[in-house]
């Protein structure tokens, strides 16, 4: 092997293990690059709530069938470690008693799983058909018949398809569940800033509610509103 | 009764030494053909410490090959690893220039023009995209079955990068 090839190949292996140790997003430079945020006890917390196609653009799974996905940021205070845990977030529904707390990477992609399995391909196609036939005898009543133009028409309905549906096996769950994990917000103590994506198990709201991200900083409650 | 040294012993004596020649010339041979062997499936060679895939992710069979010396050869795909499966997602890759080598996991394979389209299991790699003197591209991706994926990967000199 050349040694060129000797450098690509520990190039690609070092690039490789520093992915696979890496979690969550990359915060942006300052909390104040976030639309929605916050600065309580000199710890930042910045929001981005996503829209249905920055979802769809960012995950392969299909996390919009289930969740409402934040990017969310936390900036610890200078010398001080930060606490992170998802237990620490809720998202309510404004004016409402209603609210939700995030669901792990596990849950989400067993959710989504569940979802992919449990549609039915169905599908209906009408068959219409023109031939000739020619005079001649009935092979049962032995009577003679007429020829002439025959017509048929009916529908075919076929149910299921060939191969497994897409996001439904095993296999699926567990790369969802991976991509889940890496994109998430990473928990445990942060002495530097984090980012990650948060997923809230969707509850059913009317158009136009309001959301308020809720953030439990130090014992005290921090509320965010967010755009509808 | 011939003398020593006759034609006749001399023949005798050549005709001994033959087959021990031979038997050198085997295990010479033998020696060769260690190392130079040929094996497909997952295999991490004979001495378990290879720099490359050591997450077991490989989505289809690689070929070791073990020509090469010291730690012996890199793993890479091996034909076919990349058909079409009703049960495999998609990957479909642009890359500039066209032919720059492509690693998923660590393992070589092929070149970009060659891999426009390539089916993988369900599961999450790691894909490099790399080029003499040119900016490398890593991308985490992640496949699910019947799902396809488009990936542009341009690699530029002053290490711009590009994703679609």
């Amino acid at each position: 092997m050349s040694g060129r090839t000797w450098g690509t190949a520990v190039v690609v292996c070092c690039v490789a293990l520093a992915v696979a140790g890496s979690k969550g997003t990359v915060p942006r430079a300052t909390v104040e690059r976030y639309t929605i945020r916050t600065l309580r006890d000199g710890i930042g917390v910045g929001v981005v709530l996503l829209s249905s196609e920055q979802v769809r653009k960012t995950f392969v799974s299909d996390v919009d069938r289930c969740c409402v996905v934040a990017e969310i940021a936390l900036y610890p205070a200078k010398d001080k470690a930060l606490e992170v845990s998802l237990n620490d977030f809720a998202l309510r529904m404004g004016g409402t008693e209603t609210a939700t707390k995030p669901a792990s990477a596990k849950l989400v992609a067993m959710s989504l799983q569940r979802k992919a399995g449990s549609g039915r391909d169905i599908t209906v196609s009408p068959t219409v058909g023109v031939g000739y036939e020619s005079a001649g005898y009935d092979p049962i009543t032995g009577g003679r018949t007429s020829g002439g133009v025959t017509r048929s028409a009916g529908v075919m309905v076929g149910v299921g398809g060939r191969g497994p549906k897409a996001g439904s096996t095993d296999k699926d769950r567990a790369a969802m569940e991976i991509e889940l994990s890496e994109k998430g917000l990473p928990e445990g103590s942060a002495t530097a800033p984090v980012s990650g994506y948060v997923y809230f198990p969707m509850v059913p709201r009317k158009k136009g509610t309001a959301l308020q991200m809720e953030y439990v900083l130090n014992g005290n409650k921090v509320v965010l509103n967010l755009p509808q | 009764m011939k003398t020593p040294g006759s034609p006749a012993q001399e023949t005798v004596a050549r005709d001994a030494e033959i087959p021990v020649e031979k038997s050198k010339i085997r295990w010479h041979l033998g020696t060769i053909s260690v190392g130079a062997g040929y094996s497909s499936g997952p295999y991490y060679g004979p001495y378990g410490y290879y720099p490359y895939g050591p997450y077991g992710l490989y989505p289809g069979d690689w070929v070791y090959s073990s020509w090469y010396p010291m730690w012996g050869g890199y793993p890479y795909y091996a034909p076919g690893s990349f058909a079409y499966n009703s049960g495999r997602g998609e990957v479909r890759l642009t890359a500039d220039p066209k032919v720059a080598e492509v690693y998923i996991d660590g393992a070589y394979a092929g070149t970009a023009d060659r891999l426009k389209s390539m089916w993988l299991d369900p599961g999450a790699y790691d894909l490099t995209v790399s080029a003499k003197d040119r900016e490398s591209f890593h991308q985490r991706v992640y496949v699910l079955s019947g799902k396809s994926l488009k990936i542009t990967a341009k690699l530029g000199s002053d290490g711009t990068k590009e994703k679609l």
